[in-house]
C-alpha cells in the first residue's frame, strides 16, 4: 500500500481509533499520543500490506499493541488494578467508563472495539487475533459484567 | 442513570471530533526522519573525508587490521562523519557472538558507542529468504523488558531496508535521558521475507504484516548478551550557554549545546515576545580544523513542537574536530510560522486566499461523490520539505478554530510542459463541515528566510 493510500485510509479509520484509544485509557492526551505512535508505525509498515481490506484491522491491531505498550509504561509510574471478573458487585458501583477500564484486558478489548469503535465481531476477532468464537464469548462475559444489554451486532 | 443511558451518553461523549491532525502528524514524523539534510556539504564532506581516511590514515588503516570486515563496515559508516571518527579514534569493540533459531543466525561483529548512543553492525545468516526485518529490545538478565530501557527510553534506527540478508548491517541506539550503560542485553526480533516484502512462511495472512511492526510471531528471536569496554563508553560535553542572537528579527537564545562523540544538540529557546516560531533551522559547524559539519541523514533533525518556544536540533558531531574547544555555529536558513499568521483561508466561491504562504495558489473547487473538492497548486519552495499544515482543523494556541474537519487531501504531482514544478493538493469536506464559503487552515510554517550571510556564533565548549 502506498503511503498517500494509507494516509487517506486511516483520515476516514482515524475516529474510531481515537475512540478506541479513549476508551482504553479514559484520557484524551494519552488516547491522542498512542493514536500518534500506532499511525506513525502504521505509515512506516504501510507497503507491507498488500491488501486494503485488510487495512481496517491491521491498523486497528497496531492501535492495541500500542495501548498495550502504554499501558505496560503506565503501570510502572501509575498501576490502574483490573478486577476480576468475580468482582461482579464492584463492577456494579462504578460508572460505565471507569468499568470499562478495569474489566481484564481481554474482555476490555473486545467490548471497545464491538461496541464503541463499531467492529462486528468477525472485525474485532481479526484485529485481536483471537477466533470468532472466542471473542463472542468475551463480548458475553463483558457485557454481563458490565450490566450492558446490547444487540449482537450493536445495536438493540 | 442506568446503564442503557450511560452508553448512550459516552457515545456521543466520544463523538466529539479530535486528533483531527494525527495522521498528517505521522507523516510528517516519517517526512523528517527520511529528509537529506539540505546543507549536504557537510555529508558530502564526511564522505569524502572517510575515503581518504581510509586509504591514507594509519590510525583507520590499524583499525581496518583490528576489524577483519572494516571495508564492510566502512561502507555502513560513510553516511556519517562522527561514527568515521568514532572509528578513526576508538575503533570498533569486537564482539564475535553467533546465534541461530529456526534456520536464520545472527552474527553480532562489533560495536561503536560512547556516553548516549550504540551502533551495532551485525549480520543475518540464512539462505531460506533474502531479506530480514528486525526490531529491536533491551532485556534484563531474567529475559523481561530492562526496566531502565522500556521502549520509550531509547530509539533506534537503521539500514535493514536496504540490506539483503548475509551483508553486514547496522543499527544505531540512542539513550535519551540515559547514558550507555556497560552490559546490555540485546534482543533481535526477525522476521524473514523475500524481497518484495513477502513474509517467508505466511503468505497472504493478514496477521503476519503485524510481525513487521512487531507485533506478533517471529522467525527468530535471538538475545546477546553485550559488555561494553568502559573506555569505550566516551563522555561528552554538556554545557549551558544561554548566549541570545538574532535570527530574522526574532531572538532566540543557545541555550545549551551537547558534544558527544556520535552526535551534537544544540538547544534553541525562543523569546516569548517573539512574534514568530522558529521551525526548520538550517545551519553547520565549521570546526577548528576546518571540517565543516552538517546535519546527518539518519537523525532526527530537530525537536519540538509546532507552538513551542523550545527546540533541539541535532547535527555531526565536532568531538574530535575542536583541540581547544572552539566550535562556529553557522546559520544558513529558516523557517517561520508567524504567530499572527496560524491559519489561513481560502474562499471556496471566489478563491480569494487570506494568507496562505507565497507558493500556494487557488485551482478551483468541484463536487465529487457528495463531498466539496478544494484544489490548491503548491510550487516547488523552500517550503517544500516540511508541509506547510500542521492539520486542517483544531485549535491554534490562541484558540483560533480552523475548518471543522475534512475527509481527507489527495497529492498529486503538478506537471507543467512536462516538468515537475509543484504538487496539487485536493482536500475534500463533507458539505456539512462547511460554514460559510471560507474555509481555514493551520499552518506549521508559512515563510521560508535566508540571511543575506550566514550568522556565525562563536562557540566554546571548553570549561
Amino acid at each position: 500500500m502506498k503511503e498517500q493510500l494509507f494516509a487517506q485510509m486511516a483520515e476516514e479509520l482515524r475516529p474510531r481509533l481515537y475512540r478506541t484509544a479513549l476508551m482504553y485509557f479514559g484520557d484524551p492526551v494519552r488516547a491522542v499520543d498512542v493514536l500518534d505512535e500506532a499511525l506513525f508505525r502504521g505509515l512506516r509498515g504501510c507497503r507491507a500490506l498488500r491488501r486494503e481490506e485488510f487495512f481496517a484491522t491491521w491498523l486497528t491491531r497496531i492501535l492495541i499493541n500500542e495501548c498495550h505498550r502504554e499501558s505496560r509504561r503506565m503501570r510502572r509510574v501509575q498501576p490502574v488494578a483490573e478486577l476480576p471478573e468475580a468482582a461482579v458487585e464492584a463492577f456494579d458501583m462504578l460508572p460505565l467508563k471507569e468499568a470499562i477500564r478495569r474489566l481484564p484486558v481481554e474482555l476490555k478489548e473486545v467490548v471497545i472495539l464491538r461496541y464503541f469503535a463499531g467492529y462486528t465481531v468477525q472485525e474485532t476477532a481479526e484485529a485481536l487475533q483471537i477466533p470468532q468464537g472466542t471473542a463472542a464469548s468475551r463480548q458475553r462475559r463483558a457485557l454481563a459484567l458490565l450490566r450492558l444489554e446490547l444487540g449482537e451486532e450493536g445495536e438493540e | 442513570m442506568n446503564r442503557r443511558q450511560e452508553y448512550d451518553d459516552l457515545l456521543r461523549e466520544l463523538e466529539r471530533p479530535a486528533a483531527l491532525d494525527a495522521v498528517e502528524r505521522a507523516r510528517k514524523r516519517l517526512r523528517r526522519r527520511r529528509m537529506w539534510t539540505r546543507p549536504a556539504l557537510g555529508f558530502a564532506a564526511a564522505a569524502m573525508t572517510f575515503v581518504l581516511l581510509v586509504n591514507f590514515c594509519a590510525p583507520v588503516a590499524q583499525a581496518c587490521a583490528e576489524i577483519p570486515v572494516l571495508k564492510e563496515l566502512a561502507q555502513l559508516v560513510s553516511f556519517s562523519s562522527s561514527l568515521t571518527d568514532q572509528l578513526n579514534h576508538g575503533g570498533a569493540q569486537k564482539i564475535d557472538q553467533t546465534q541461530e533459531e529456526n534456520g536464520a543466525s545472527v552474527y553480532v561483529d562489533s560495536l561503536i558507542v560512547d556516553q548516549k548512543r550504540m551502533t551495532v553492525f551485525y549480520r543475518i545468516d540464512t539462505d531460506i529468504a533474502e531479506r530480514a526485518i528486525v526490531s529491536y529490545g533491551f532485556l534484563d538478565a531474567e529475559g523481561y523488558i530492562d526496566e531502565r530501557f522500556p521502549a520509550e527510553s531509547y530509539g533506534w534506527t537503521d539500514n535493514e531496508r536496504d540490506v539483503l540478508n548475509n551483508q553486514m548491517r547496522s543499527a544505531t541506539f540512542d539513550f535519551g535521558d540515559s547514558d550507555v550503560p556497560e552490559e546490555l542485553y540485546l534482543q533481535f526480533n526477525i522476521n524473514l521475507r523475500w524481497k518484495d516484502g513477502r513474509p517467508l512462511t505466511r503468505e497472504d495472512d493478514v496477521h503476519a504484516l503485524d510481525t513487521f511492526l512487531n507485533l506478533g510471531d517471529f522467525d527468530a528471536r535471538l538475545t546477546f548478551h553485550l559488555r561494553i569496554e568502559p573506555q569505550r563508553i566516551v563522555q561528552g560535553y554538556e554545557k549551558k550557554f544561554g548566549q541570545e542572537l538574532t535570527l530574522d528579527g526574532q531572538t532566540y537564545s543557545i541555550e545549551q549545546v551537547n558534544v558527544y562523540s556520535s552526535k551534537a544538540e544544540i538547544y534553541m529557546r525562543g523569546r516569548t515576545a517573539n512574534t514568530a516560531w522558529l521551525q526548520t533551522l538550517e545551519f553547520h559547524l565549521e570546526c577548528e580544523d576546518g571540517t565543516i559539519l552538517g546535519q546527518n541523514v539518519r537523525d532526527t533533525l530537530w525537536e519540538g513542537g509546532t507552538w513551542s518556544k523550545d527546540r533541539k536540533y541535532y547535527c555531526e558531531s565536532p568531538f574530535y574536530h575542536m583541540p581547544s574547544g572552539k566550535i562556529k555555529l553557522v546559520i544558513t536558513g529558516a523557517s517561520w510560522l508567524d504567530k499572527d499568521h496560524q491559519m489561513a483561508g481560502v474562499n471556496l466561491k471566489t478563491g480569494e486566499m487570506d494568507g496562505m504562504p507565497d507558493n500556494y495558489e487557488f485551482d478551483s473547487v468541484r463536487e465529487e461523490d457528495g463531498a466539496v473538492v478544494l484544489r490548491l497548486r503548491q510550487r516547488h519552495s523552500d517550503l517544500d520539505e516540511c508541509g506547510v499544515f500542521a492539520g486542517g482543523y483544531g485549535f491554534t494556541p490562541d484558540r483560533m478554530k480552523a475548518t471543522k474537519d475534512w475527509r481527507y487531501w489527495r497529492w498529486e504531482t503538478w506537471m507543467e510542459d512536462g516538468e515537475d514544478v509543484g504538487r496539487m493538493a485536493d482536500c475534500y469536506f463533507e458539505p456539512d463541515q462547511l460554514d460559510g464559503d471560507w474555509v481555514y487552515f493551520v499552518l506549521d510554517e508559512n515563510r521560508y528566510w535566508r540571511p543575506d550571510d550566514p550568522i556565525v556564533v562563536e562557540l566554546s565548549m571548553a570549561e
